[in-house]
């Protein structure tokens, strides 16, 4: 049966993909899920598996063009198999550029429901990016900056997850913003903060789910970032890369504009300025 | 196109180049993405490149597709065509790569998803004296009891980053595809179908160690090892592919080789040689 059941989640990296993805599925299972029980959200290792299985040769044998034709009919074929709505989680940025690997689109319009976008800040996205990568905050804002940035894709070796290609902090947001080829709820993971019920409600209106308050409640109320830390420490989190020491790192909004210098501060203003304007972001100075 | 005749290392298998196919395999479930399969054929159909149809285990059609390349063909001859054509002929195409220890005594099939390390692994145990039977897709059959490796290619596909690892120069090496850093890396070949001694199934935790899995878990182990396992039921092959899977297990010790991708590739090939020696113990260190 073919239906509208793919959620994809997109988001630039390290920017509340995670989060609204357990709360998501708390909501969709209709009790709070725990981070190590989460669905793999057809993302990285699970996305290649999943691809090597349907698709009719390996992504090993294939170059990233080929992959990229071939994934929207796989995710037509996941959409028909699934017994209800599949979460996708995605850094991928909006199609638009020839040169993204995403051909006409990674996700079939006919099948998807709704996009779930999450913004972030870009002066909290990167000390979390560089603590993510294990890199210096400087690279993280070069990595931020730059046009048509991948994920994975690395031509002299396989990685394990199938690459993406995310582009630059103002390609992905203002990419996510302007597309037409899908229902797109922009959320502000400042906001999702300041009014997780509130937002969260939006999202769940989208995605077509019937969530009581109270059920509202009790998934955001799991998905607290003391919470997930919690866990993380006693338990892993097995999506965490070997690069980071800990995927739940801070949770906050505004730490990094504190934790920039004004020199890093004044990169990341000077290279996204018009992005950040149009989800109505300020300077520390504003 | 140059494709017709027989199957390498399938005997009785043709390949005929035809003018057209069908779009539609009548009867057929739509099982995977561009694919349909029913009880003795399956059905591929490729925009641009071609229409492929395997049937009962003994013959590969392809219609090639006005301005498709040969080299594209290949790479899906190479693919689902070829795993169907086996999973139909009841025998288990294993997603491995098998090799022949100095003294012989028969192949290890060193099995594993996509990145777990199977080329890199084969690479290492070339360099000190193995032969290659397959790399990647190892055709197993069994014949009066005993299961069999199938030689298929010369070579090793090895990426750059696998290459550098090893101290392989790649200046000589010729890539696999136009644009792709992986390289086909020449070794001493076995050029016979080989009793299968011992299969490794490569596994992503800490280690390295050889464990022994339970028949049950050693079962489900080399399923889940076959390739494109989604082929099967349409195929109508699940009671083969059990029987296959059966056969295999109760002639052939399964390990589980941990420590993949995280522990040195040589501390892997020392178990690995241990496990040629005493496929039954295995636990040599």
């Amino acid at each position: 049966m073919s239906t509208r059941n793919l959620i994809p989640i997109v988001s630039y990296p390290k920017s509340g993909n995670t989060w609204t993805r357990l709360v998501m599925e708390s909501l969709w299972q209709g009790a709070p899920v725990a981070i190590n029980a989460m669905g793999a959200a057809v993302y990285g290792q699970d996305r290649r598996m999943l691809f090597d299985a349907l698709a009719p040769v390996a992504a090993s044998e294939l170059l990233p063009h080929e992959v990229a034709a071939m994934l929207p009919e796989v995710l037509r074929h996941v959409s028909r198999e699934a017994e209800g709505l599949v979460f996708i989680k995605s850094h991928q940025m909006a199609h638009g550029t020839a040169r993204t690997h995403s051909g006409d689109g990674l996700f079939p319009p006919e099948c998807v429901r709704a996009v779930l976008h999450i913004v972030r800040h870009p002066c909290d996205v990167a000390p979390s990016y560089a603590h993510h990568l294990g890199i210096g905050i400087d690279e993280a804002i070069a990595r931020m900056g730059q046009s048509l940035a991948t994920i994975a894709w690395t031509p002299r070796r396989l990685d394990l997850p199938l690459g993406e290609t995310c582009g630059s902090w103002s390609e992905h947001t203002l990419g996510w913003l302007d597309t037409d080829a899908y229902p797109v709820l922009t959320l502000r993971y400042e906001d999702l903060l300041a009014d997780p019920l509130g937002q969260f409600a939006r999202a769940a209106a989208v995605a077509g789910i019937a969530a009581s308050a109270d059920a509202l409640a009790e998934a955001v109320a799991a998905a607290r970032f003391d919470r997930l830390r919690m866990t993380e420490a006693e338990a892993g989190f097995r999506e965490r890369p070997r690069s980071s020491p800990g995927f739940f790192r801070s949770g906050t909004s505004g730490g990094g504009q504190r934790e920039l210098s004004p020199a890093q501060r004044a990169v990341l203003w000077r290279d996204h300025a018009p992005a950040m304007r149009r989800v109505e972001y300020t300077d520390l100075d504003d | 196109m140059g494709f017709a005749g027989a199957v390498p290392g399938m005997p009785g298998a043709m390949i005929h180049e035809v003018a057209d196919l069908p779009e539609v395999l009548a009867g057929a479930v739509h099982y995977a993405p561009y694919s349909q399969a029913m009880p003795g054929a399956f059905q591929l159909n490729l925009p641009d490149v071609a229409r492929f149809r395997v049937t009962g285990g003994m013959l590969i059609e392809i219609a090639a597709l006005p301005g498709a390349a040969g080299d594209d063909i290949r790479l899906f001859l190479g693919g689902a065509v070829r795993s169907a054509l086996i999973h139909q002929r009841g025998e288990l195409p294993l997603h491995a790569s098998a090799m022949i220890p100095p003294g012989g005594g028969g192949a290890v099939a060193i099995a594993g998803h996509s990145g777990a390390g199977k080329s890199t692994l084969a690479a290492e145990l070339s360099r000190r004296g193995w032969r290659l039977v397959a790399d990647d897709l190892t055709r197993i059959t069994v014949e009066d009891g005993r299961p069999m490796a199938w030689p298929g290619g010369g070579a090793i596909k090895l990426w750059e980053d696998a290459c550098a690892a090893q101290d392989i120069a790649t200046g000589a090496l010729a890539p696999v595809r136009d644009g792709m850093r992986k390289f086909y890396l020449p070794c001493a070949i076995g050029t016979e179908p080989v009793r299968l001694a011992a299969i490794a199934v490569l596994d992503q935790s800490p280690g390295p160690a050889l464990e022994t899995p339970s028949l049950g878990e050693a079962m489900a182990l080399v399923s889940q090892n076959a390739l494109r396992p989604r082929q099967i039921a349409p195929l109508g092959q699940a009671a083969a592919h059990a029987r296959i899977v059966a056969a295999v297990v109760g002639a052939c010790p399964v390990r589980r080789l941990t420590g993949a991708r995280i522990a040195p590739v040589a501390a892997l090939a020392d178990l690995l040689e241990g496990l040629a020696r005493d496929p039954v113990q295995g636990l040599a260190r």
